[in-house]
Parts: structure tokens; C-alpha cells; sequence
């Protein structure tokens, strides 16, 4: 059987066979299929690191706090800061109602954005996002001359799959807080894996955003994944018109 | 071939296996036949470098063993045997390729751990307590309380990324107290797949923690051309 396909089956596999708690006939079975496939070797040595790092954690009393702690979106700060966010956005949608040319933001498609008289924007920039395990930022959009929708590639973190995802684009202040752009929701997977959406350049001024992408799974929320956009001037350093 | 900046944890060095007070109940796996004496010839393969491929590669099992024994001189001893048996096994031809080293090593070393806890066991007085084994990783080296921590923070980052308290159950109730599934779902009140979904949200994340100290599945063919 092929490796990734028994441990798919029922992925208690290696936690048993290390924890010794497999029938004689089973450990049997297992142990056919772990001098077959080097495979199965490196799933058992990951999990015995699983099992040393949780001891680890347990050891040094911090496995309990962390167990036990709640998910972002149910802590009372991010609460508190949901709510302004909140009324930040209500502010924002009653100014974007009573001027109708405040650009849209976000759009999963390239024919929602529109210029001031109306056209719909130019695809510019496509930008892939790739996470970077460092200071680095994960993309960097130089701001077109003209208006235009800049398209943004990015591949949600997590290794389930969700159903549907989210997209939020933040700009990053100096002091390091955040001020919500745009928020895009309902976006489904490509079949490479990638959600791409659109944003209006007018949107957009040169400084940092923080680009998050989170799922909803048909059980359970999937875990996202947060990119860091450098925007730059334009070379020529001039602004775009509207 | 990645290799990280790790010294030499001196009871690793000791690779034959130390006499005991007590025999150890060979599992079948250790049984050795006539056949085994007459010896693969030369093959390219020593036993230092399958040495290095359990110590810059395995380290999870080896800290693994060492804590399941309390005793790192024990596990080291229990690891050297399995490598010997495993270096003999080689060279008697009866492990066809070298890809397969790493498994055996591991089946060896787990049934030989398996008998030793049954032996210890029978000697109440033998047996390690909880304090004994929560100060293992101060006793041993450095590099493996460098190691041991370097896992944590993964696991750490792991364990963070499950989105619910009750996710985060799962895991250490199936891997470190090493309840049963059925108990788990039964009192978390989930069914079997959810359970699973808990188990390959985080399998997915493992491949960090095999990144985190030596091994890469690039890292592992390397291995097998140094064999």
C-alpha cells in the first residue's frame, strides 16, 4: 500500500506503533510496510519529535497555557478591536455611499473595477505571493503610472483544504497597527492551488500592507496564512492619476 | 548533504552493547542465525556511516528512547545495539537495501526498548519516576537539550496553529498521555473522522519538525548516495 495512502487510512499509524499499543498481527503488518518504504521511518521520526517537543513543553509547564488557549477571535482584545473595527467600517461604507467613485478595493474579478468614468481597469501587475521564513517582505508591487487592477496570486498556508476563503488587505502603519483596506470573501481555490484577486492601484499609496487569507472548512476553520506587501513608487516617482 | 553543527553525544559513541546484570529477552528480530556469520562481502556500507545516519537524522527517536528509559546511557546502549544488529543484518545480505537501514534500526531499537520496559518492569526498583525523567534532557548534553528545545519551539508552532482548544486536545491526549482514540472522541464527544482531520491537520505540519534538526526527504537521498 502506498505510504501516504495507509497513513490517510488512519493516520493514528505511528503515535500507536511508538505508544506500543498495536496488536501483535497489526505491529506485524506495520512494521512489513516500515523496512519497505523509508517513508514510514521518517513519519515515525517525526512523530517521535512530536512526542519529545510536547514532553518538552510539558516539562517547562508551557504545553497547559497553550492548550488551553483561546483562538484569536474569541479573545477579548480581538473583540474589542472587531468591534472598532466594526465601526470603522460602517464608517467607511457610509462614506463610500455617499461618494460613489471611493474605489471598491478588492475584487476576485478584474471586470468589477472600474475608473472614474466607468471603464473597467487595465490588469497590470500580477504579483505571487511567496511566504518567506524572513524579514523579507513576500511580495513587492511597484504602483503603475496609470490606474489599474493589480493582480494578486496567493496560496492559503494551510494543509487542509477549505471550501470557501477570505481575503483581507491591511495597510501597516509605522507603529506597527493595522488599518483595514479591503476585505474580500466567498473565494474558492484554483486548481493550482492559488486565489487570485484584484485591487484597485488607486487604492493603494507606497508604505507596507499586510495581505491575510483564511478558510472556512466544512467542520472546522482553516488555518490561513498572512503575507507582507512592500509597495513601492513608481520608478519615474510620479503618482498615479485617478 | 545538509548536515547540521552537531557534536557527538559521548554515549552514542559506545556502539557495542554493554553486558547487563539481567538478560534482556531477545525480540525475534534480534535472534541471530548461522546464517548471519557469513558476512555480505565488502559493500560499501560501515557502520560509521549508518552511525551518522542515526545521529544527524534520528535524533527524535534516539531522544525518544532515552526518555522512555530515563536513562541516557541505556537508551544509547539500546540504540548501539540496534545499529550493530542492523550493520550485521546488512552485512549478512538479509537487508536487501540500504534504504531499508533506517526502518529496521527503528524496529529493532523499539523492540528492544520494548523488552528492556518489560524487564524493568518486573524490578520495581528499576524503574525511573517522573522526576527522573522530567530531568533528562538537563542531564544529558547540551546538543540534545539544544535539540530537545529547538523541537519544542516546532511543536510549539504546531500546536498554536490547531484552531480550537479542543483540536489541541486531541494532540496531546493521542500522542503525549497516549490515550486511545475511541476514549478521546468519546469525551470530546467526537466522531472518527473529525478525529482524523485533527491527526492529518497536524501530520501536515510534521514536515517541519523534520526540517527542524537534520532531515529533508532531499537529505535522505543524499544519505542513501553516502551509502
Amino acid at each position: 500500500m502506498k505510504v501516504d495512502r495507509m497513513f490517510k487510512d488512519d493516520p493514528t499509524l505511528a503515535g500507536r506503533y511508538l505508544a506500543d499499543q498495536m496488536s501483535e498481527a497489526e505491529r506485524e503488518e506495520f512494521e512489513t510496510a516500515l523496512l519497505q518504504d523509508p517513508e514510514v521511518a521518517q513519519e515515525l521520526e517525526a512523530t517521535a519529535r512530536l512526542k519529545v517537543g510536547m514532553e518538552k513543553l510539558q516539562q517547562s509547564g508551557e504545553l497547559e497555557k497553550l492548550v488551553r488557549a483561546r483562538p484569536l477571535f474569541e479573545r477579548p482584545a480581538f473583540l474589542a478591536a472587531a468591534a472598532s473595527i466594526g465601526v470603522l467600517a460602517i464608517g467607511l461604507v457610509l462614506v463610500q455611499w455617499q461618494n460613489a467613485s471611493v474605489p471598491s478595493g478588492l475584487a476576485s474579478s478584474a471586470s468589477e473595477l472600474f475608473d472614474a468614468s466607468g471603464r473597467v481597469l487595465v490588469v497590470g501587475t500580477t504579483a505571487a505571493m511567496q511566504r518567506v521564513r524572513s524579514d523579507a517582505y513576500d511580495a513587492e508591487i511597484e504602483l503603475p503610472l496609470e490606474r489599474q487592477a493589480l493582480r494578486l496570486r496567493l496560496r492559503p498556508g494551510s494543509p487542509g483544504k477549505a471550501d470557501e476563503y477570505s481575503v483581507s488587505l491591511a495597510r501597516i502603519n509605522d507603529d506597527g497597527s493595522t488599518a483595514p483596506v479591503a476585505v474580500l470573501k466567498d473565494l474558492r481555490q484554483a486548481e493550482d492551488g492559488f486565489i487570485s484577486v484584484y485591487a484597485d492601484s488607486a487604492l493603494l499609496r507606497p508604505g507596507r500592507y499586510q495581505l491575510a487569507v483564511s478558510g472556512e472548512g466544512s467542520e472546522a476553520p482553516v488555518y490561513g496564512e498572512t503575507f507582507v506587501i512592500r509597495v513601492r513608487p513608481h520608478a519615474s516617482g510620479s503618482a498615479a492619476p485617478e | 548533504m545538509h548536515r547540521p553543527n552537531i557534536t557527538l553525544v559521548a554515549p552514542m559513541a559506545r556502539l557495542n552493547p554493554v553486558p547487563r546484570s539481567e538478560p534482556v529477552p531477545e525480540s525475534k528480530t534480534t535472534e541471530r542465525s548461522q546464517d548471519d556469520r557469513n558476512l555480505r562481502p565488502a559493500t560499501g556500507v560501515s557502520k560509521a556511516a549508518i552511525e551518522a545516519l542515526i545521529r544527524d537524522n534520528y535524533a527524535g527517536l534516539r531522544l525518544l528512547i532515552a526518555r522512555r528509559t530515563g536513562d541516557p546511557d541505556v537508551a544509547a546502549d539500546l540504540l548501539g545495539e540496534a545499529i550493530c544488529i542492523a550493520w550485521e543484518k546488512w552485512q549478512a545480505g538479509k537487508i536487501a537495501r540500504p534504504e531499508q537501514i533506517a526502518g529496521y534500526i527503528f524496529q529493532v531499537a523499539l523492540n528492544l526498548l520494548r523488552n528492556h520496559r518489560r524487564t524493568v518492569a518486573g524490578r520495581p526498583g528499576a524503574r525511573a519516576d517522573s522526576s527522573q525523567l522530567d530531568a533528562i534532557a538537563d542531564e544529558t548534553a547540551t546538543t540534545d537539550g539544544w535539540m530537545e528545545r529547538q523541537m519544542a519551539a516546532r511543536v510549539k508552532r504546531i500546536i498554536a496553529s490547531m484552531s480550537t482548544p479542543r483540536d489541541r486536545q486531541v494532540l496531546t491526549r493521542f500522542y503525549l498521555q497516549e490515550e486511545d482514540k475511541e476514549s478521546i472522541c468519546r469525551d470530546l464527544n467526537l466522531d472518527a473522522a473529525q478525529f482524523d482531520k485533527v491527526l492529518h491537520r497536524a501530520r501536515g505540519r510534521l514536515k517541519e519538525l523534520l526540517s527542524a534538526q537534520g532531515l529533508k526527504k532531499s537529505d535522505f537521498l543524499s544519505v542513501l548516495v553516502m551509502l
